[in-house]
């Protein structure tokens, strides 16, 4: 079980769970604020949602059909599609200055995001890279399996669960991603 | 209310039930096999998995209210079972056609000729009625019926009278590596773990195809299930009803066992009438049917006289640890686990403290590293780095022990409240004594040491946590003041009833159960042919 894998995963998702609590509610927005701060005030549409998706995942590739079942868990959250609109406000225009490149992780420690701001990141790209939507109030969701960004990066080296085989006994050599 | 009628009644669909319906139907016998749960198809049950946030081993099968089971993520109690003390036993079974060998780990390791003597041997616990070298050739049938590949050169301590039908699985990278170089610098010595997942195609069942999920779901069907003797007890004529949930056990004004009484998938009565009625539905649930059998004549259930029923039920608690090494070793390729550490599995230091195994746990680190990374607030692109780096290194091991009977971790029902099936709600006293302790207290210096062998570093190490393998319920012995069941599995009080499950287990040893399951009912299977033909 076999085991407390399932103990820490349960522990795990339990924290994901709590954190999603008690961000959620620690900030409010007005129209003003996000308004005022970087002149998108356009709407949130899958189309902004993906072109978001895609900087901060850092991937131009990003699959627009992943991407709409993505968006369409997060726009149903009373808070979702502001968000949305917000951080892509945001960082729009660093987006145009820097010339396509954009270091998420050095905004963040910047702390050009603010804790909410931050949390959704998190958010995001948890649901991304686990394909799991951790939701606050109703049942979590799985929205992607093989196409979770976390395989992106590692089937050649290990491969997805359910879905690849590995021929006898290759797995008594190193594997390929070494 | 609807009778059926057969020679033999088997109640449960698991290892024990499949095998036993074969075995008896191959001998002759007219065999009806009852399962309170569905019949499920492999590939429905993959793409559940695949559908599910949950990562709980067991979402991905059904939990039906006609035949519901505990739930792995509320210990404390889902309704079904509630636990009434500390030590929450976190059990999980499944309760469709074939039982939980969907999904088990495949591991089929024998018990040591000491674990049937434990008295004997260390002044702990209880000798079972039988001796290993009763079971021997059981051991080796059980074996080629479930296409068991192992190394009978390089086994832990259990004698064998013939070779392994398969060849053993080849070890993993992982595996190998960390075993070789904790063998350098420890005592500690690890070898192949016999398993009943096909290393040839064998039985009908093709060779692993390496998927890298035995539990919770073997995809390709290499891995044995209780299906496979399920369908070949089927094709000699047995016949196995789904959704067949068993009330009680009948008897006769004389008192005799007649059949089993209970409700179809629509909620209506049947009567199943037996000559013989086998009880095969787990180290839990056979207990609880004896229990809810009751009558005037057995207030305390059927075949109770002893109060033993529900006592000394037991588990293999485990502790459950994960740690990085310096090199990648790639967890989640190929089969879950394919060597083990028994080298403390039987030493003078088991009359006062358990013994114990050890095994790495072969399962994609990918979700776990993932999850953690971002939560401590990773972004690309180096966090795509950081996953690559983690999952190449972090490793997840185990710790099993044994745990001696104690007629205080007890099952019993509470009849004033109903589960959603209507039965009685069970609750389940379950704590760990200072046997057991005395072991996991030493088991955080072991896992110290066998970090430092391969110049790792810990990451976390659990509390102890259940293995699932249900024990003890029904207990077999000699006298029958103070055991369920003779050697046979036969009860004491009533000649034609026979119990085929893990509940028979007198101690539970240090080794996977499954096998030893199926050789007690091949074992009964021989008791039943010479004595009721």
């Amino acid at each position: 079980m076999n085991n407390s894998r399932r103990e820490f995963l349960t522990q795990a998702s339990a924290a994901v769970i709590a954190t999603l609590a008690s961000s959620s509610h620690a900030f409010a927005f007005s129209e003003k604020y996000y308004e005022g701060v970087a002149g998108f005030i356009g709407e949130a549409n899958s189309e902004v949602f993906h072109k978001l998706s895609q900087w901060l995942t850092q991937r131009e590739n990003l699959d627009k059909n992943d991407s709409d079942k993505v968006y369409a868990a997060i726009r149903q959250e009373p808070w979702g599609n502001e968000h949305v609109v917000q951080i892509y406000g945001k960082i729009a225009p660093l987006f145009a200055e820097e010339n396509k490149t954009l270091d998420v992780a050095k905004l963040i420690d910047s702390q050009f995001f603010n804790d909410g701001e931050r949390w959704f990141i998190s958010h995001l790209l948890l649901t991304w890279y686990l394909g799991i939507y951790y939701h606050e109030e109703r049942e979590d969701q799985r929205i992607l399996y093989e196409t979770a960004l976390m395989h992106n990066i590692s089937r050649e080296a290990v491969p997805v669960r359910f879905f690849d085989r590995t021929p006898f006994g290759e797995w008594a050599k190193p594997s390929r991603g070494m | 209310m609807n009778t059926l009628s057969a020679d033999i009644v088997i109640v449960g669909s698991g290892v024990a039930g499949a095998i036993s319906a074969y075995a008896l139907a191959k001998k002759g016998f007219k065999v009806l096999v009852l399962e309170a749960g569905p019949r499920i198809e492999r590939q429905e049950v993959v793409q559940a998995f695949t559908a599910t946030h949950n990562l709980d081993y067991s979402s991905g099968f059904p939990n039906t209210e006609h035949a519901p089971r505990p739930d792995w993520a509320t210990p404390e109690g889902n309704g079904y079972i509630e636990q009434a003390e500390h030590d929450k036993s976190r059990m999980e079974y499944l309760r469709v056609v074939g039982g939980t060998t969907w999904h088990w780990s495949g591991v089929t390791p024998r018990y040591l000729p000491s674990d049937f003597k434990m008295k004997t041997t260390y002044g702990v616990g209880e000798d079972w009625p039988l001796t290993y070298d009763d079971l021997e050739p059981y051991y080796s049938a059980a074996e080629k019926e479930m296409g068991v590949g192992g190394d009978a050169r390089n086994n832990d301590g259990s004698p064998r009278s013939g070779d392994f039908p398969l060849p053993p699985m080849p070890a993993t990278y992982l595996e190998k590596t960390l075993a070789d170089e904790i063998e350098q610098k420890t005592e500690l010595r690890f070898i192949p773990r016999p398993a009943a997942r096909n290393t040839l195609d064998y039985k009908g069942r093709t060779q692993c195809k390496g998927f890298g999920t035995c539990t919770p779901v073997c995809p390709s069907g290499a891995q044995y299930s209780a299906i496979t003797h399920i369908e070949m007890a089927e094709k000699i004529g047995a016949r196995v009803l789904e959704n067949m949930l068993v009330d009680r056990v009948i008897k006769n004004e004389n008192g005799r066992v007649i059949g089993v009484e209970g409700r179809n998938g629509d909620n209506e009565k049947f009567f199943a009438q037996g000559k013989i009625v086998i009880l095969a539905a787990n180290g839990i649930e056979t207990a609880k049917i004896l229990l809810m059998s009751r009558d005037e004549r057995s207030p305390n259930g059927v075949a109770n006289a002893s109060d033993q029923v529900g006592r000394n039920y037991m588990d293999h608690p485990g502790i459950y640890c994960r740690f990085l090494v310096p090199r990648p070793v790639y967890a989640g390729r190929g089969p879950l686990t394919t060597v083990g550490c028994y080298t403390h599995c039987d030493a003078p230091f088991r009359n006062e403290r358990s013994a114990w195994s050890l095994a790495f746990y072969n399962r994609s680190q990918i979700h776990n590293v993932t999850q953690e990374l971002i939560e401590i607030g990773h972004v690309p692109p180096t966090l795509d780095a950081m996953i690559k780096d983690r999952l190449a290194r972090q490793v997840e091991m185990d710790f099993t022990f044994e745990q001696l009977p104690h007629p205080d971790n007890r099952i019993t029902l509470d009849w004033e409240k109903r589960d959603s099936s209507g039965q009685p709600q069970m609750r389940l006293q379950y704590k760990y004594r200072d046997y057991e302790k005395k072991s996991f207290a030493d088991a955080s210096k072991q896992f110290e040491r066998i970090v430092q062998a391969v110049d790792g570093e810990i990451v976390s190490m659990s509390e102890p946590f259940s293995h699932h393998h249900l024990m003890g319920s029904t207990k077999m012995g000699s006298d029958p003041k103070t055991s369920v069941t003779n050697e046979y599995g036969q009860t004491h009080e009533q000649d034609n009833l026979f119990i085929v499950s893990s509940s028979l287990f007198t101690t539970g040893g240090l080794s996977n159960p499954t096998l030893l399951i199926a050789a007690l009912a091949l074992r009964a299977a021989d008791k039943i042919k010479r004595d009721f033909s």
